[in-house]
């Protein structure tokens, strides 16, 4: 009972938070001086058909006028026309969201199965040679920078084997997914090794928890033990630090998009703030942070569905 | 635990050999069915994507320009040297004796790639909208025209005033023939990404930031072209991916290959790697409306701190050269040979510094593009010459709109521009240095009337001879006073797969596919 | 002390590790002249794109610079932006997490608000934005990481007090009467702060892969600094044959990561002995 309270407050606090993101998108964008007009028309760029551009694009009405136009677009599920492209933004997003999306759970995936298991025996195997080796390359992993990483996967998986493509995201899924394997692994590298310290230090420090111990004295057998409690614990703080992982890579990767040509949503925000595409922006902004808000809300339902000690 | 791992493993690793498979077997059957002498579809792998595909539209740039100009065409086009502008549409024409009045006499029996014949109403139209559309990058060009008058057979232009450089700007791309017809039925907003014209190519798909897809136009009037019926261009990001691409055959043509990058493939047996002449210079820009540069003596002596061979050698290697004129060499007659590249001198720097009364050393900033490996390597290699020459450089890297706002508002002390000419005529470089009310002369601040007048008067003169002259008179006084200095130029870089013949390209950086195939085994 | 509770993850071999890597790595950014005798900024054409060798163990750039004297002066630079980039949100983040979870309602529901709204923006996104807005330069990728860093440190922290605030100890210790503060700072965070520094010693690489992530949008350092990540950044337009120009730099963080993390997993194993 207490818990579907819950669930209804946390929903029903989304929405001033959303209010008052959207203010601070609209203010952000519009508060770095440049014209998008000017951009757009380049470098041979007269100053007469800047402002006839301008004029054209609505972009000397008043701030609080813009601001209204936006929050009735988003209201009406209507993301705007695009500045640069003059292109409706939904029609934009559509084409890209399912790259970032399928790039940001195939990363997922493959985290997870690199990360679970190899953190789990670490744990359990303290100290021992695979606990080192584990931990050694998630170490090394860490400190790689991801650019790094992907132009060597890039050197030796596309341009020296041949087995995969370098870069693209081609038309058909076939081709899809094998643009999306590098990448992909290039973020899991990151992404595990962060996971696999954090769970192989979860599964030794529960290990020695009070309640395990009182689990053992109730003469439940060693290998149930561990497989219930100190799994289901371990999950708590793993699930926090993959959600901030997962909203990290939805974002998008502008540096891995570029690298790899991938036509996701990353590039497009970074290219829009550097041509002051306000529109494009705004919208993207705001269902990110609507994407991360509804993120937020499903961890903080899972924690009080994993732990029982978790009260509100 | 152990064991759903080991399945997990295997099967992850079945499918990457899956799917390599897969990659290997669709290139496979691609070449098997791909029995005919030569590839059906030429793949050009390109940075960007066209904003637009109306050459009249807002932004033209060279992503939108190397499209446009397969589906459009114009009454006059340039020599594939780039030094005689000769028939295209228009088989022949005359000027009237005052150069107010141009007859051209059109070929007939042209059509539209939707199979409708071109009309002079479509002449007209397409004409006074080059000159009227105000939202337009390159409206400027068609700014002679006073009225256009065409028949199906014949199109009269007359100008406003008697203008020199009107033929060479006849064969900017913005200078073509559209379907009025096809405007009027779709209207202003989608005529910008709906081009239909009388090239040789007509648009097919375009997946946005993805690819364009070009195909033949079965209305075109020169039989048996396009010789390779598809065009593909492919957006890659990522230069180092896109020369990968190259080189592993997911593309045929790369242009815009950065000088970095020529080693590696001149090395690889399956690509070809061309440098074609071209126009393209880098300026040194100086505000002359601040300090330190306000001072002619500074600007004069900072031309003496600055080893332009250097420069010309890390950025171009030996695709680049060294230039001391504002215009370029392929502009052939039009170029100044008698001026040249200042003595590198740090110490005649220094000393004409302080012979001014300066204290060493002077300091200043550059601001520069970020993003750009040749603007960062010459701000680079500048600041490390300038140092040892009486100055202090700082230099300030800035993203798009931020530095086009810093120069624009001629907030900078220096920066670096480039140009490429879009005509054959030197009129275009020297209007935007030179002409103070276009860009404050070219964000340099520098209002010198006497040169402001001479290139107007050098617009307008008609005798070709004086002409030539008076574009030599300009780029001296621009050399005199220093304020935008030329540093080298460098030729336009392309690299295909060995098997594509028929690439050209202009020093305009025009390319016509139409001629190009690529033969398969 | 006795014998039985001196900690044993004090002399293990992997703090030692740790802290003689750090140790070696501090040195070189205070007494850089002591390895390299090139000046990192000095152009050569004579000498450019070597591969490495005795003369240049990292091999030349394009410019004719030593990489090896690059790396070395650019050491000082990429640990400063690690070290003052996660200190701060350590700190503020860490407090914050503890206060949100301990009290709980709407002090919690408030803070997690505003945690909320500074997540809803992508990370990249808000540091450009940012950097955007100040303009580019060291000092204000500093500012960028302080104003987005603290909410991670803040969520996990905050995920660890709400697991034990209702612990045994934590119980007694209420019945005792000790002060929220004393329970707080004494009893709690010891329990907690286990995850955040193991995460703030991976956090000091994160920093610096942000300062190199913003090198390679044309933000952060300005040229020609020899931050590891604007050389990365300069060497990728040479990588299929100069591949040590982007090489060399992306090793030298990568052990300086290693270093900073076996010291974070050590002191984590450490507190947690000391603890029980």
């Amino acid at each position: 009972m207490n818990q579907l309270n819950y669930i209804i407050k946390r929903i029903l606090q989304i929405i001033p938070v959303l209010f008052l993101t959207t203010v601070l998108i609209f203010l952000m964008i519009h508060l770095i001086p440049g014209d998008p007009a000017r951009l757009m028309l380049g470098e041979k760029a007269t100053d007469s058909a800047v402002a006839a551009l301008r004029e054209k694009m609505g972009l000397n009405e008043p701030l609080t006028t813009q601001y209204f136009t936006y929050l009735k677009g988003l209201l009406t599920f209507d993301l705007g026309t695009s500045i640069t492209y003059q292109r409706p933004v939904s029609q934009m997003l559509l084409e890209r969201i399912p790259v970032t999306l399928s790039l940001t759970l195939l990363s997922t995936l493959l985290s997870l199965l690199i990360s679970f298991p190899l953190g789990y025996l670490a744990g359990i195997h303290k100290d021992g040679p695979g606990d080192q080796i584990v931990r050694g390359s998630a170490l090394v992993a860490i400190a790689m920078p991801s650019f790094w990483v992907a132009l060597l996967l890039m050197l030796l998986f596309s341009v020296h084997l041949r087995w995969l493509p370098a870069g693209g995201w081609g038309s058909t899924p076939l081709q899809h997914l094998q643009g999306l394997i590098l990448p992909a692994l290039t973020q899991a590298i990151a992404t595990s090794a962060i996971l696999i310290r954090n769970i192989r230090n979860s599964v030794v420090e529960i290990s020695v928890m009070d309640y395990v111990d009182f689990a053992r004295s109730k003469g439940i057998s060693e290998r149930t033990v561990r497989d219930n409690h100190i799994l289901r614990n371990t999950l708590i703080s793993t699930v926090t630090l993959l959600s901030m992982r997962i909203a990290y890579m939805l974002g998008g990767s502008v540096i891995l998009e570029t690298i790899y040509s991938l036509p996701g949503i990353g590039k497009l925000m970074v290219d829009s703030i550097f041509g002051r595409d306000y529109v494009v922006v705004q919208a993207l902004v705001f269902l990110f942070a609507f994407l991360v808000l509804v993120i937020n809300l499903l961890t903080d339902i899972l924690y009080s569905v994993l732990d029982p000690r978790v009260r509100f | 635990m152990k064991k759903p791992l080991v399945v997990l493993v295997v099967l992850l690793g079945l499918g990457v050999v899956g799917f390599a498979q897969g990659s290997q077997e669709s290139k496979q059957s691609a070449q098997a069915t791909g029995t005919p002498k030569n590839s059906d579809i030429l793949v050009v792998g390109r940075l960007n994507d066209a904003a637009y595909l109306d050459p009249n539209a807002p932004t033209v740039g060279g992503a939108e320009v190397n499209v446009t100009q397969q589906i459009y065409e114009g009454l006059v086009t340039v020599s594939d040297d780039g030094t005689t502008i000769i028939p295209c549409l228009a088989s022949d024409w005359t000027i009237s004796d005052d150069g107010l009045t141009y007859t051209f006499n059109l070929v007939p029996g042209v059509k539209f790639s939707d199979g409708t014949p071109v009309t002079g109403q479509d002449w007209e139209w397409s004409l006074l909208r080059a000159r009227d559309l105000e939202t337009s990058a390159y409206r400027f060009i068609a700014e002679a025209i006073q009225d256009v008058k065409a028949t199906d057979n014949q199109v009269v232009i007359t100008l406003k005033y008697p203008w020199a450089p009107f033929l060479a700007d006849l064969c900017c791309f913005n200078m073509v023939v559209g379907s009025k017809a096809h405007y009027d039925a779709v209207g202003e907003e989608a005529y910008l990404n709906d081009p239909i014209g009388t090239g040789p190519y007509m648009l097919k798909e375009w997946k946005k930031e993805n690819y364009i897809l070009l195909e033949a136009n079965p209305y075109y009037r020169v039989a048996g072209l396009p010789k390779t019926k598809q065009l593909k261009f492919q957006v890659i990001s990522d230069d180092n991916t896109r020369m990968m691409q190259l080189q592993a055959g997911q593309v045929d043509i790369c242009g815009d290959v950065p000088f970095t990058l020529v080693k590696p493939l001149e090395s690889d047996k399956n690509v070809t790697v061309q440098i074609f002449p071209s126009t393209q210079i880098r300026y040194l820009i100086l505000n002359t409306t601040k300090t330190p540069f306000s001072d002619q003596k500074v600007r004069q002596a900072l031309v003496h701190g600055i080893d332009k061979q250097e420069i010309s050698d890390l950025v171009a290697g030996e695709f680049g050269a060294p230039v001391a004129a504002l215009v370029s060499e392929a502009e052939g007659k039009w170029f100044n040979s008698q001026l040249k590249v200042a003595d590198y001198d740090p110490e005649l720097c220094k000393k004409m510094l302080q012979d001014a009364g300066y204290t060493l050393p002077v300091p200043f900033t550059i601001s520069i593009r970020s993003g750009s490996a040749i603007y960062e390597q010459i701000a680079t290699l500048l600041k490390s010459q300038l140092d040892k020459a009486g100055f202090d450089v700082t230099i300030e890297q800035l993203e798009r709109a931020s530095i086009s706002a810093k120069y624009t508002s001629l907030s900078h002390q220096a920066t670096i521009l480039q140009w490429i000419d879009d005509i054959t005529d030197p009129s275009g470089i020297t209007g935007w240095t030179v002409d103070y009310d276009q860009c404050d002369s070219w964000y340099t601040g520098l209002n010198d009337v006497a040169l402001d007048e001479l290139n107007t008067a050098a617009n307008r003169e008609m005798d070709e001879t004086k002409r030539v002259q008076m574009y030599y008179d300009i780029q001296q006084k621009v050399y005199d006073n220093a304020n935008v200095i030329p540093l080298f130029r460098n030729g336009f870089a392309y690299a295909y797969d060995k098997n594509v013949k028929g690439l050209y390209v202009s020093p305009f950086s025009v390319v016509f596919y139409k001629n190009v195939i690529k033969n398969v085994k | 002390m006795k014998r039985r509770n001196l900690p044993p993850a004090l002399v293990a071999p992997s703090m030692i590790a740790g802290i003689v890597i750090v140790a070696f790595v501090f040195f070189v950014a205070c007494f850089p002249q002591v390895f390299t005798k090139f000046d990192p900024l000095e152009v050569n054409t004579k000498a450019r794109m070597l591969a490495p060798s005795a003369g240049h163990p990292f091999g030349t750039d394009n410019y004719g610079r030593d990489i090896f004297s690059r790396v070395v002066y650019g050491t000082a630079i990429d640990l400063k932006i690690g070290i003052f980039g996660m200190m701060i949100p350590l700190v503020t983040g860490t407090l914050i997490g503890l206060v949100s979870g301990y009290y709980g309602g709407v002090l919690d529901s408030i803070l997690m608000r505003v945690i909320d709204i500074f997540m809803a923006f992508p990370f990249t996104i808000l540091v450009i934005a940012i950097m955007t807005i100040l303009g580019p330069g060291i000092q204000n990728v500093f500012i960028a990481l302080w104003l987005v860093g603290w909410v991670d440190y803040a969520k996990l922290v905050r995920g660890d007090t709400l697991a034990v605030k209702n612990a045994e100890y934590v119980q007694a210790a209420k019945v005792a009467g000790f002060s929220d503060r004393r329970i707080l700072l004494r009893h709690i965070m010891p329990n907690v702060i286990s995850s955040s520094i193991v995460f703030a010693t991976s956090d000091i690489v994160l920093c610096m892969l942000t300062g190199a992530s913003m090198s390679f949008l044309g933000l952060g350092v300005q040229l020609p600094t020899p931050e590891w990540g604007a050389i990365m950044n300069e060497g990728r337009a040479y990588i299929s044959y100069g591949w040590w120009i982007t090489f060399f730099p992306g090793l030298v963080m990568a052990v300086t990561g290693i270093g900073f993390s076996m010291i974070g997993d050590s002191f984590a194993d450490l507190i947690r002995t000391k603890r029980i």
